[in-house]
């Protein structure tokens, strides 16, 4: 028994450190509809202030109320402000992508402004971390601990209370459904959200303080390690009861204590299964409770106010326009081809090869989230999976890199069918979660063995040998070729599953699932279906962007690669091919142009910034930056072109086709 | 001085203008009618006068005050209570809570309690649900809970867009007994109805609307021919409604 | 004209919502080429049993019969598939998608099974389907809006369209929750033509509805619920004159 104490006690204020952020996530998703992804980036960039300043000499008080009292809601008012308020409160999509956009984008720009020289652990906020306050059977609690304890049991009196009887409870909760419908009780709505972000950022700055004197230096990381953790404490609260994630949060830290305990440090266990802990628990959470399905149902009774979303341009522009435009892009990409075969230099050549594989890799995102409508956050996992099937069977049984990336392929389609089984009865911001969870389970448990993502230095991949040709020696000139032209299929299949009727009963059920499901449109098949060609795709891409690497470690494919690629792909438009291609070449062609910037403003890190700025134009333009650049301009185009004849379609449409928008809008939930 | 007045108001959503100068008035306990077919631009003469829907040009009053362009939140405050059209409840609150938010904003704790218990003796539907998500009633069923909303409050002019939808006839009886009601307190109302003959009974005055225009304004007795007029009266020769200019096609 | 033949059979069905009833025991049975009427008033059960038919809400005891068979807890898109065809009482169409491609993933979800086939299966109706499509689209008179995305389309057209959708490809029984509601006196009119001549077609017809000149005309046979119970059932003017009905339903100004 006093084993399993000493075991279990640690766990506590372990335990309490998930409690804080799960709680956070919690407070946040309740008070502003947004399930925060960027909770662990603000509480860094609170940590981090608070840190720079303690580090010239501000007293500990002081530097507390600036970075959590100023900083943190100030944040939270810029990110109400410009970006969470632009975007409908049902649009879930748009949600999870400028919060995952968010959690990329500001530690980047914290290490963009300040560098990144390594910051130490900053003081504790009250209590001496070093001194032994009390025991706890023969367990001793040292200052760092009660801090972290009593500071939870601090917040979730304080939320309970704010939340839980009053007005203020009831006028958030109505007005994270419906803005407008609150507005015409005479609340300000727009105040109100104000005032939860504000509150809730409040959260995220204390958490970021409270915790930082934990480890040893300052890292983002930990941050987002703490968020993902903390997943599985909230989903256990249903995100949305504050004392249960407090629960969820002690539980999981005394599991851990326990199992860390328990299994021998080598064994096969404490390597694999523990830091899987808080991901299976998530998954089996998301999959299990039925509370979780019900998170997202949601319909804006309003919508019928906005106007309906334009149609895609390129089916509205006039004839001669659309045909100098497809010519013209044919030649452009022609000329493009041409360039890279012969004068292009040898880096900008790579890029644009590697741009190419991207572009594969992003095709994948267009058919679970374009065409599918659903936010995976594995995909990187799932090329992964392609990448290192292929470059085991090519090191250890010497198969072809090609037949490889096929068989990789089909591996990776093989795990998004299966991944897909447990996500049958999920939509939205669930099915999210769970794909991330997926994507955490493959980086924590499965990637880092040998045989499953190669040593920790790395796999060596063969680039291709196609008859007598060898694709190694003839530069990255004939690679480039071979990516063309598998890109130029994917892109053609793609099309055709967009095309299909498969393809109409997806953009069906995307539409009004119960709608679809009255047909006789088997949901379930669908989503399998999606979630494998999807999964192929990456696998294809995954495979050979190894080859293109000629290398590949266990740690490429991890689950922030995800995040980015989502972000990246749904800012330049994830409902068209082009989007997708211009995502893959945009990407490294932006961090090429970054590389001839000096020092840090060199990294690859601003380019990351500059998509999730993108992201902010995305919440005003789901669309995508690409197809709203494209509208702007071709109406521009149209303009120039009709100057001296009458708008074909100016203001004035048939005034019955506006009927439409007097009725609610004709999706049913 | 008029309780509600439009005065050349033009609305569009995006490119699709729904109605297109349009005169309106609601004198001061006065009871308009505003009748038409679908697609007429009723719907959104309710949401102008919310402020839901910003119009591109004209003004807008309540009580006298301009509030063109006004955040719906701001008319609220001028004392005009909007029931939209559908489903104007919060689906993911709780009948009760629906009621207490609305109630909340004009009594104390203890009127709150007075009126809540007068509103489910009027509605024992209300009562028997209390505790049920507003989403999972029937959409009759949330159409009482709206009107329910409106009848605690004491605004100066009630704008209801097609509160009989989905109603059963004992309910619509029972709905226009409420509006009769709200009108002796003296209230004014802009009522808009698909039951034309029930809205007609009560309203001092009937405008009908056809196309974004207002067709006839003046006493319900008159209303019946331009209505059967636009309407099409039965007879099968209404035009088709014009195909839209479909892109691509 | 309805003959003796029962497609769809409820019995004994009964639904909790956490401790309220809202159906008790219900039992029902729609004939081939009947028109039926369901109505009642406002939280009387009535979309509760549709959804059960349909499959969209699990009953608690009970059972749906469809020409004899059990349908037990199959799906609703297995309903679909084996002949109930449904409208809703807040349009569920699919704004950015054209009238003839609803009308086209309804005919094709409905009669193909395995849609692993259909992957690579152009979303373009054959000359068959195309001539089905026509022939729907002018029963509903929307034939000249057959490219129309649905979002720019005003409510008469989009319930004509959805009540187009479920009945293509013939099901055996059409359920019908409030399809007049909204409409405008012309609209309706033509809804019940369309519906009259579905149920000439063999088509047994569930129609829930508030407008009792609608109920009046086109129904063969009118079931009244209250408080999850059927309380009558009949020829439209036996039931309207049960005093009983008049008290739940009609109320007491009764025209």
């Amino acid at each position: 028994m006093s084993t399993f104490l000493s075991y279990a006690l640690p766990g506590i204020p372990f335990g309490c450190t998930y409690a804080i952020v799960a709680m956070g996530l919690v407070l946040t998703y309740r008070t502003t509809g947004v399930f925060n992804f960027g909770f662990g980036a603000q509480a860094f960039v609170s940590a981090y202030l608070y840190t720079v300043l303690t580090e010239n000499g501000v007293p500990v008080g002081l530097a507390c109320v600036l970075s959590v009292l100023v900083l943190a809601p100030v944040l939270g008012g810029v990110l109400d402000r410009f970006l969470f308020r632009r975007i409908a409160p049902t649009n879930t999509t748009a949600k999870v992508v400028s919060a995952v956009a968010v959690s990329v984008a500001l530690p980047e720009l914290v290490n963009l402004v300040f560098g990144s020289a390594t910051r130490f652990a900053p003081p504790t906020l009250f209590l001496d971390p070093g001194r032994v306050y009390l025991h706890v059977g023969a367990t001793p609690v040292n200052g760092l601990e009660l801090e972290t304890v009593l500071v939870s049991a601090g917040v979730v009196v304080v939320l309970s209370a704010l939340l839980g009887a009053s007005r203020l409870g009831l006028t958030i909760r109505a007005a994270v459904e419906s803005p407008r419908l609150l507005e015409l009780e005479g609340i300000r709505a727009d105040r109100v959200l104000l005032a939860a972000w504000m509150g809730s950022s409040v959260m995220a700055g204390l958490a970021g303080v409270l915790l930082a004197p934990q480890y040893p230096t300052l890292q983002s990381n930990d941050y987002a390690v703490l968020l993902v953790a903390a997943l599985a404490a909230a989903a256990l609260g249903n995100l949305a009861d504050i004392p249960l994630a407090l629960v969820g949060g002690i539980v999981l830290g005394v599991v851990e204590g326990l199992a860390a305990g328990y299994f021998s440090p080598t064994s096969v266990w404490h390597t694999g299964l523990l830091p899987a802990i808080p991901f299976l628990l998530l998954a089996l959470l998301l999959v299990g409770r039925r509370k979780m399905r019900a998170l997202e149902e949601n319909e804006d009774p309003l919508a019928g106010c906005d106007p309906p979303p334009p149609p895609s341009i390129t089916l509205t522009r006039s004839h001669e326009l659309d045909r100098v435009i497809k010519v013209g892009g044919r030649i452009l990409a022609v000329a493009a081809v041409l360039s890279v075969l012969t004068w292009v230099p040898g880096d900008w050549g790579f890029a644009l090869t590697a741009g190419l594989v991207y572009s594969i890799i992003f095709l994948s995102i267009t058919l679970i989230t374009g065409l599918g409508g659903e936010v995976s956050l594995c995909q990187a996992t799932f090329a992964g999976v392609g990448a290192f099937a292929a470059a085991q069977l090519a090191v250890h049984q010497g198969l072809p890199i090609l037949l490889g990336a096929v068989v990789g392929a089909v591996v990776a389609a093989g795990v998004g069918a299966i991944g897909a089984l447990p996500a049958l009865r999920l939509r939205g911001l669930p099915l999210a979660l769970l794909t991330l969870a997926l994507a955490l389970l493959a980086d924590n448990a499965v990637f880092p063995y040998s045989w499953a993502g190669g040593p920790p230095v790395g796999l060596v991949v063969p680039r291709p040998v196609i008859g007598s040709l060898n694709l190694a020696t003839t530069s990255t000139k004939g690679f480039f070729v071979l990516v063309l032209v598998v890109l130029v299929l994917c892109a053609a299949g793609v099309k055709l599953v967009q095309r299909s009727t498969v393809g109409l009963y997806l953009e069906a059920l995307r539409a009004s699932p119960v709608g679809a499901e009255s047909l006789g449109i088997n949901p379930s098949v669908a989503k399998v279906l999606v979630f494998a060609l999807s999964a192929g795709l990456a696998g294809l891409g995954g495979a050979l962007y190894a080859s293109l690497q000629q290398t590949v470690t266990p740690a490429d494919f991890n689950y922030e690669l995800s995040l980015v690629f989502v972000v990246v792909v749904v800012t330049t438009g994830v409902r068209t091919i082009e989007g997708a291609i211009q995502a893959g070449i945009g990407f490294t062609v932006l961090q090429q142009l970054l590389s001839y910037l000096p020092g840090r403003w060199g990294s690859g890190g601003i380019a990351i910034v500059l998509f999730a700025f993108g992201a902010l134009t995305y919440a005003a333009h789901p669309e995508g930056v690409v197809e709203y650049e494209k509208r702007v301009w071709t109406e521009r185009a149209e303009r120039l072109l009709r100057r001296d004849q009458p708008p074909h379609d100016g203001l004035v449409i048939a005034t019955s086709t506006v009927g439409a928008l007097e009725h609610p809008g004709a999706d049913d939930g | 001085m008029t309780a509600l007045e439009l005065e050349s108001i033009t609305a569009a959503y995006g490119p699709y203008r729904a109605i297109d100068d349009i005169s309106l008035a609601v004198g001061r306990g006065e009871v308009v009618a505003l009748v038409g077919p679908n697609g007429a631009g009723k719907s959104t003469v309710a949401r102008v006068c919310a402020g839901l829907v910003r119009p591109v040009s004209g003004r807008l009053r309540v009580g006298g005050r301009d509030l063109t362009g006004a955040a719906p939140w701001r008319i609220a405050r001028a004392r005009l209570a909007s029931v939209p059209e559908g489903r104007g409840v919060f689906a993911r609150l709780s009948v009760l809570e629906n009621l207490e938010l609305s109630f909340g904003r004009w009594l104390g704790p203890k009127a709150v309690r007075e009126a809540l218990e007068e509103t489910f003796a009027r509605f024992p539907i209300l009562a028997e649900r209390r505790h049920q998500r507003a989403g999972t009633l029937s959409g009759g069923q949330q159409r009482i809970l709206s009107l329910a909303k409106v009848l605690a409050d004491q605004p100066d002019v009630v704008v209801a867009d097609e509160l009989s939808l989905g109603l059963s006839p004992a309910a619509v009886d029972d709905l226009y007994q409420q509006l009769g009601a709200l009108h002796d307190r003296g209230i004014a109302l802009l009522v808009i109805e698909q039951r034309v003959d029930r809205v007609l009974k009560l309203a001092d005055r009937a405008v009908v609307l056809d196309r974004g225009s207002v067709r006839f304004d003046g006493p319900p007795s008159q209303a019946t021919q331009p209505l059967e007029a636009v309407l099409g009266g039965g007879s099968s020769a209404r035009p088709a409604a014009d195909p839209p200019s479909s892109p691509g096609a | 004209m309805a003959d003796d033949r029962v497609v769809l059979a409820v019995r004994s069905l009964s639904v909790n919502f956490g401790g309220v009833v809202a159906l008790d025991h219900v039992d029902l049975e729609l004939r081939r080429g009947e028109i039926v009427g369901l109505v009642g008033p406002n939280g009387a059960g009535k979309s509760t049993l549709v959804n059960c038919v349909g499959g969209q809400l699990e009953p608690s005891s009970g059972s749906v019969l469809l020409e004899g068979i059990e349908l037990g807890d199959a799906p609703p898109f297995q309903r679909a598939r084996l002949g109930i065809g449904r409208t809703f009482q807040r349009v569920a169409l699919f704004p950015e998608l054209s009238v003839e491609a609803h009308l086209l993933a309804a005919l094709r979800a409905r009669h193909r099974a395995g849609q692993w086939s259909q992957l690579l299966a152009r979303a373009r109706p054959s000359t068959a389907e195309g001539a089905e499509i026509v022939d729907v689209l002018n029963q509903l008179g929307l034939a000249d809006l057959a490219q129309a995305p649905v979002a720019s389309l005003p409510l008469g057209p989009c319930r004509m369209l959805e009540l187009g959708r479920a009945l293509i490809g013939r099901p055996r029984v059409l359920l019908a929750d409030e399809p007049s509601s909204g409409l405008d006196r012309w609209e309706a009119s033509k809804l019940t033509g369309t519906l009259q001549l579905a149920a000439s077609r063999g088509i047994g017809v569930l129609l829930v509805e508030h407008d009792l000149g609608l109920v009046a005309t086109a129904c063969d046979r009118v079931v009244v619920l209250d408080v999850g119970r059927v309380i009558a059932q009949g020829r439209f003017e036996e039931v309207m004159a049960d005093p009983a009905v008049r008290r739940a339903y009609l109320g007491e100004a009764v025209a």
